[in-house]
């Protein structure tokens, strides 16, 4: 797999919101899906087969790798890590997003001017 | 059934390899947040990831192997650990069958002498169970983390740990494995025919009537012997999976210094 971020893009919003989540701190899955429901303001739920079917995506590309922290003793709690490379691809959607966005400012204003 | 066993069962008809990563992890995650999310969206989600697992990643989990987490030895100690879970889980629910026949057994009042022996018969069946699970949960590696933290750059160490360990299982796999294989078979087969041909011995030592030890009581002693070797041909099973995710990661390792790596 390609160590160039821009090769990744564009991500889905499934994926964008879990590399999200995981760019504070280390989270178990369910971490995840609570961080990313409240990123979104409730508006994105991610369900528990979603989240791992995009994890093992994610692990499998070393965008996010499994981490074993000190003193868990359950064993049914996994957690991840966002990698250096993950780290860039985040960067590198969110520089797209933007430049989307500016595109999007100045296509749309034009029309809103017009509808007024 | 409960929602949760609704639940299960279709994690439980995911692909192998997504289940050994993520069935745990799935199953606590539902424990958590079925108050709120509700029943309906985690059996649909369930649903929906059954479908997709099949349908788009089954040549994936197929051809896949278990991923290393921080190191190779820590992995394969946790891979181990979920394999003899899994073991204990399923001993277990033999077990459960074994009692419940028992309470039946027990039921069946006035009890004969002849089933007060099939009662100790099951006792002594699931007993028996315990022996087996050994190999795989005897001495975990988890118990040699301090010894490979200090040697941890000693890929021959941990290699000449993990390759006793699997030795020992497919040593146990073909030697106690075969009872539920072809072996077991023609053993159940010889037992039977012994235990047919000493009826009349069996009934004056015990003193028991002619009409006894016909095929009414005999099955039960066929049903326990037949579940016994099946038992043993899953153990079997279970161990036989455990050496080879030992051998894939002795291969990995064989592959990751051909390529310059540690």
């Amino acid at each position: 797999m390609s160590n160039e971020p821009g090769s990744y893009l564009p991500l889905s919003p499934a994926i964008l919101h879990i590399l999200l989540s995981l760019a504070g701190e280390d989270r178990h899955g369910y971490g995840i899906m609570q961080e990313v429901a409240l990123q979104s303001d409730g508006q994105y739920k991610l369900g528990p087969g979603t989240l791992y079917d995009n994890l093992q995506r994610l692990l499998d590309q070393s965008l996010v790798s499994e981490v074993t922290p000190r003193g868990e003793e359950d064993s049914r709690r996994r957690y991840y890590r966002l990698t250096s490379l993950g780290k860039r691809v985040v960067n590198a959607e969110i520089g797209r997003l933007e430049s989307v966005f500016r595109q999007a400012k100045v296509y749309l204003r034009p029309v809103k001017a017009g509808k007024s | 059934m409960t929602t949760r066993s609704l639940y299960r069962f279709l994690l439980r008809m995911h692909p192998a390899g997504f289940r050994e990563h993520y069935e745990e992890q799935m199953l606590w995650i539902f424990d958590e947040s079925v108050e709120s999310r509700g029943t309906a969206s985690l059996l649909l989600d369930a649903l929906v990831s059954l479908v997709r697992q099949w349908v788009l990643r089954s040549v994936y989990w197929r051809h896949s192997r278990p991923t290393l987490a921080v190191d190779g030895s820590l992995a394969l100690a946790e891979t181990l650990h979920q394999n003899s879970r899994k073991l204990f889980r399923r001993a277990w629910g033999l077990n459960i069958i074994w009692l419940a026949e028992a309470l039946v057994v027990l039921l069946m009042w006035p009890i004969s002498i002849f089933l007060k022996f099939q009662f100790v018969g099951l006792a002594a069946n699931a007993t028996a169970l315990f022996p087996g699970r050994k190999p795989v949960r005897g001495r975990p590696l988890r118990m040699n983390y301090i010894s490979l933290f200090y040697y941890k750059n000693s890929q021959e160490f941990y290699r000449s740990q993990i390759e006793a360990r699997r030795d020992g299982l497919r040593a146990w796999v073909g030697k106690a494995g075969g009872i539920g294989g072809a072996g077991g078979i023609v053993g159940l087969f010889f037992v039977l025919l012994v235990f047919w041909l000493l009826r009349p011995a069996i009934r004056t030592y015990m003193g028991l009537p002619n009409s006894s030890l016909d095929w009414d009581h005999s099955r039960y002693f066929v049903y326990n012997i037949t579940v016994w070797a099946l038992s043993f041909r899953l153990m079997a099973k279970v161990n036989e999976r455990a050496a080879q995710v030992i051998q894939q990661e002795i291969d990995a390792m064989g592959e990751s210094s051909m390529g310059g790596m540690k």
